[in-house]
């Protein structure tokens, strides 16, 4: 009896013991890491993870395809959702304010048809892409008719051009952008009362050498059956807190998938990550034709861009967001396609940062997804925020600690690396910089100890140069003397 | 050694006066090799970080000792094909050596400049160039020199012969790899033979 009881026990034990039951994050945690034998994908924590998930019944509304969404100098929440030509306006507690459906036309009730983008501006302005209606509609803060910008007439435009405005954007100086349907000029630019001033950001057309010298012998009849190099059409675009423009272009193999505008429309993106890639274009490393399942490049959809700096772009391919620092180097990327769990994307629209929290919409779920910071992405803010203010100390040791939670980050032994350079611990920032392959970074460090060495040991060095000169011809005149006397 | 001093020094008297006295030997050769594959992993692993490209990459031994013995041979072994028929005065031997004797410089400036390479910085890449370059470039002129000494060939048709060494080298490769995947292929053939007699029997 005490026999069975004992293995009754014993099972129960066994049983017993496996029934943990853990909640795992809805994606993999990665980054690249460059080595000399090529760009490597490796294991990283998780930085973003999704702590919330907003449909429109918790948010007290219906939402049946919403598409792009902003926040206003209040923190104020606006989706606009093209399936219930709607907009839905937020306070920061996602309190439901108030729904804009329409607007007096003078005198006239009109509405909107499928409005794919909404822009607010510091007076609270809001410029809605009536796609449907083939215009602009301005309104201000109370919801009155400012004014309405419709169909330019140009000669940059051709007779059958359609204005199909998909998103808007307003900068610091007031000038309104658009993009429209199937344009690829660039962005169309308008002054603020709606005066069309011409294409803005061009795109510039990548053909190869190749390309030129079919082009030259081929008949005209021939050049026009092969397909057309037409620029690649831009996707979506934000504002960063200088006011530059971030633009994104859904194919991203070709030329520059992200690009940075200034004033005059030229690209200031910063391309020059640690790894020397000279590359700002999501997943590296991804499957090409042939295989079963997503191949090809990342395909952007949206770019927002957070106060340090640093950018966020959504790639709708494979539901990942990249963020970006300012110089090019991938942060972290978060986010995943129909994994099955809560917090996964099946057809992302949108991103916005706001607070620290990245807001993504999803069209197909008809949903609001809210991205918290983990403790790592925190750590790492927290290290390049000092490390802007030059508080190089506090920095290092952040850094620091980003290595001990990823040993696979380059980022944090360079710039753990340039925080000892600036603290002047030359050896020690080389011992960094010779980690992660940073040879400019670790020439520099190392010129600088070698100026600090011979700034204290001149005297040393010189004396030993000097007596051996000197040994060395006193040698010299001793044995030609000895061979002269020899000869004599 | 005192040879091989001589060549280095004097390579055009040099070469000519092995060939004369006959005072080559396969073994000082073969000590050269040994001595070019050692300066070309020194020159690899020691190198200083910043002018290393292949700093993180493990070390092979057989890759780098292949790096050097392969070209000496395929090199010797297209030179002799075509001076033999080109009325070439050199033997083999001859031929071999002298490719051998001419790492000498590499061997030299393989063994020099990685430690001068720990006292530049990257600013200073365009003077560790220029060493590395010198050091081909000797090699090459001593290798013209005294493969143009031992055929007692003309100018215009030493460059011939060099020429038509390249594409014979090229052959040869090419036969090579040839002759290695049919060998390839008739091992997979023996193989799956076996395996098929074997699942039957």
């Amino acid at each position: 009896m005490k026999k069975y009881i004992i293995v009754l026990l014993a099972i129960l034990l066994l049983v017993s013991a496996p029934l943990t039951i853990s909640a795992s994050e809805p994606y993999r945690g990665y980054t690249y890491s460059s080595t000399d034998e090529g760009t490597l994908d490796v294991a990283a924590p998780q930085a973003y993870l999704p702590t919330a998930v907003y449909s429109g019944a918790k948010l007290g509304v219906t939402l049946s395809s919403p598409e792009d969404l902003q926040f206003d100098k209040q923190g104020n929440l606006y989706i606009c959702d093209a399936g219930q030509n709607a907009i839905y306006v937020f306070s920061p507690e996602l309190k439901l304010i108030r729904t804009v459906t329409g607007f007096d036309n003078e005198g006239t009730a009109d509405s909107f048809s499928q409005p794919y983008g909404i822009f607010v501006t510091e007076n609270g302005d809001m410029y809605v892409a009536d796609y449907g209606h083939e215009r602009v509609v301005v309104l201000d803060a109370a919801g009155k008719l400012l004014r309405i910008v419709t169909r330019p007439d140009s000669d940059l435009l051709t007779e059958t051009f359609v204005f199909q405005p998909q998103k808007v954007l307003v900068d610091s100086a007031n000038r309104l952008f658009v993009l429209s349907k199937n344009v690829n000029e660039g962005i169309m630019q308008f002054t603020d009362q709606g005066k069309f001033l011409g294409f803005y950001g061009s795109n510039t057309v990548t053909a190869s050498a190749v390309d030129i010298i079919w082009k030259e012998i081929m008949t005209e009849e021939q050049t026009e059956k092969l397909t057309q190099f037409v620029p690649v059409e831009y996707k979506n675009f934000s504002l960063d807190y200088k006011g530059f423009i971030y633009a994104v272009t859904a194919v991203s193999d070709v030329g520059e998938p992200i690009r940075r505008l200034n004033l005059s429309g030229g690209d200031v993106l910063v391309r020059a990550p640690i790894d020397g890639s000279e590359e700002v274009m999501g997943d590296v490393s991804y499957p090409y034709a042939g295989v079963t399942g997503i191949v090809g490049p990342s395909s952007f959809v949206d770019i927002t861009a957070d106060d340090l700096g640093n950018y966020y772009v959504l790639d709708d391919k494979r539901g990942r967001v990249f963020t970006y620092d300012d110089e090019g180097n991938l942060l972290y990327v978060f986010g995943a396609l129909n994994s099955g769990q809560v917090g996964s994307f099946s057809s992302p629209s949108a991103i916005a940062y706001q607070q620290g929290r990245v807001y993504a919409l999803d069209r197909a779920n008809a949903e609001m997804i809210v991205f918290e910071p983990t403790e790592y992405a925190q750590v790492m803010q927290q290290a390049m925020s000092s490390y802007l203010l030059q508080e190089y100390d506090t920095s290092l040791e952040l850094w620091e600690e980003i290595i001990k939670r990823n040993n696979n980050c380059d980022l944090a032994y360079y710039k753990a690396g340039y925080c000892l350079y600036r603290l002047m611990e030359y050896p020690q920032a080389m011992e960094y910089f010779k980690l992660v392959n940073a040879k400019e970074a670790y020439s520099d460090a190392m010129v600088k100890h070698n100026q600090i060495v011979m700034d204290e040991r001149f005297e040393l060095y010189a004396t030993i140069a000097a007596v051996v000169v000197a040994a060395g011809l006193i040698a010299w005149l001793t044995v030609t003397i000895i061979r002269k006397r020899k000869a004599e | 050694m005192k040879q091989a001093l001589n060549i280095l020094r004097h390579p055009i008297d040099g070469v000519w006066d092995m060939k004369r006295e006959g005072t080559g030997r396969y073994r000082d050769g073969f000590i050269l090799i040994l001595l070019a594959i050692v300066a070309v992993i020194f020159n690899r692993q020691m190198r200083a970080f910043i002018f290393n490209y292949q700093y993180n990459v493990p070390l092979e031994i057989i890759k780098e000792v292949a790096i050097v013995v392969l070209p000496v041979f395929l090199f010797c072994l297209a030179n002799w094909s075509i001076t033999t028929l080109m009325d070439g005065k050199g033997t083999f031997k001859d031929i071999f050596l002298v490719t051998c004797y001419s790492l000498m410089p590499l061997i030299i400036f393989m063994f020099v400049t990685p430690i001068l390479s720990h006292l530049l910085s990257l600013n200073e890449l365009a003077y560790l160039t220029i060493i590395d370059f010198t050091g081909y470039a000797w090699m090459f002129i001593m290798l013209y020199v005294g493969i143009q000494e031992i055929h007692e060939y003309s100018g215009g048709k030493m460059i011939g012969t060099l020429v038509l060494t390249a594409i014979g080298a090229a052959i040869i490769v090419f036969i090579a790899l040839l002759f290695f995947s049919l060998l390839q292929e008739l091992g997979s053939f023996v193989y799956s033979l076996y395996r098929e007699f074997s699942m039957r029997l």
